[in-house]
């Protein structure tokens, strides 16, 4: 999306310190991620958020309507959604912990936007909207081609968490332009309820978006999430077990040599100021060693993984071709 | 760096019951068995915390890329590839800023 209307792609995601971040493209390449703060420079969150001043979770009531008491709300999702068709782009933050969405209105201009201080509650019926398995994603798109961008949620919650509402959700809205009407939620996918012998399905922890992937006039779905399945127990050969027991010793071989480079690396660390150049320069050669260490030990993981059999997860990401509806 | 593990596992579990709203209809829309997408040789999204996809034209030519986040807030991307069967991905390589590093997204 184009944050600042220059013509360019600009990035903007929500994050587990509770506060959007927008990383602005230009010809040059994407500058690194920012904070978008309000109207008078602070940070945009719920109630909930990392301090990073005291290295602590904290909370805050700053951003609720005045005379409201909203729960507890962390917003890890936002994306950028023009809610009053005025020109400018509004954020929705999608609460982590309630499920619940709020907006925050631009009162800005384009180019030059001016975010209000408060979180306003997205309504149903003259209630909070509350997103079934909470919100992992968001995204604003026109999913039933009426010309009005609905919401396609992921939620955080699935078969993991016994969630049986948990999936990816389509909030259509049922409004008109610069009046968003949004609806009850509907699953377009559901989180699995048993586990396969595959990672053929996911089972939470939804991430969604749509696009027309195989050209055929309509939005098809992919969805990034956990899979979890169980691996139907086989006989190795003899060649298969060798490797099993050569994957398993080095990974305890690795195991020893990556704790003796981070005690290492702490013990040379200690003392010195974080911010010093001396510091940086011993975090980048201690991030040099390690690397190829973890990327060997990623491959004999994943060598040892197709070995063993039973309870299996991973993250995935599946495309949904959409046929019809 | 505990304290900052321990704060997801307290929201889960203090996550609270389900409401009046909670429950779904079903939604007008038939889909395919869904098919793991690879990147270039491997899985696309595999191993990583929490994978988000969202499709952006990275590299302006038109078609829509694939960018996934992660919990760490670092992305990357796997660029469609060109041509008319289905869709086909490059290997994830790391979305970088303008000054050469990953982008990173400060999650905390």
């Amino acid at each position: 999306m184009d944050f600042d209307g220059d013509g360019r792609l600009d990035l903007v995601a929500g994050t587990f310190s509770g506060s959007p971040h927008l990383a602005l493209g230009s010809a040059e390449g994407f500058a690194q991620p920012r904070q978008i703060l309000d109207g008078a420079g602070e940070r945009i969150l719920l109630n909930e958020f990392w301090n990073y001043e005291t290295e602590e979770w904290d909370s805050t009531r700053r951003c609720d309507v005045p005379g409201t008491s909203p729960p507890a709300g962390h917003a890890t999702s936002a994306v950028a959604f023009d809610w009053d068709a005025d020109g400018d782009l509004d954020l929705l933050l999608g609460d982590y912990r309630s499920g619940r969405i709020f907006r925050r209105m631009n009162e800005g201009k384009p180019g030059a936007p001016r975010f209000a201080g408060v979180n306003l509650p997205v309504l149903l019926d003259g209630e909070p909207l509350v997103i079934p398995g909470k919100i992992e994603s968001l995204r604003p798109l026109d999913w039933d081609g009426d010309g009005l961008l609905d919401l396609l949620c992921g939620s955080v919650e699935g078969r993991m968490k016994g969630n049986a509402a948990g999936g990816i959700l389509w909030v259509r809205n049922g409004g008109q332009r610069g009046e968003p009407r949004f609806e009850t939620p509907r699953a377009l996918v559901s989180a699995v309820r048993e586990l396969p012998s595959r990672p053929a399905l996911p089972f939470g922890g939804f991430y969604a978006d749509a696009a027309d992937l195989d050209g055929d006039g309509d939005l098809d779905l992919v969805v990034g999430a956990k899979g979890e399945w169980d691996e139907p127990v086989r006989a190795l050969t003899p060649e298969e077990e060798e490797r099993l027991k050569q994957a398993r010793r080095e990974l305890e071989e690795l195991r020893q040599t990556i704790d003796a480079a981070y005690a290492a690396f702490e013990q040379e660390l200690a003392g010195l100021d974080e911010d010093s150049p001396q510091a940086r320069a011993l975090v980048e050669s201690h991030q040099e060693k390690v690397r190829p260490l973890f990327e060997r030990q990623r491959q004999r993981t994943e060598e040892q993984d197709g070995l063993t059999f039973g309870r299996k997860e991973s993250t995935f990401v599946w495309w949904y071709e959409r046929l019809g509806g | 760096m505990t304290t900052r593990w321990l704060f997801p596992l307290l929201l889960l579990s203090a996550a609270p019951g389900p409401t009046a709203q909670e429950g779904t209809s079903p939604a007008p829309a038939r889909f395919a068995p869904p098919v793991l997408l690879e990147a270039g040789d491997k899985l696309l999204g595999a191993r990583r915390l929490y994978p988000s996809p969202g499709f952006h034209d990275v590299d302006g030519d038109g078609r829509a890329d694939l960018v996934i986040g992660d919990l760490w807030g670092r992305f990357t991307v796997a660029r469609r590839l060109a041509d008319d069967g289905p869709p086909r991905f490059g290997a994830e390589d790391w979305l970088l800023a303008r000054d050469g590093e990953k982008l990173d997204f400060s999650n905390w």
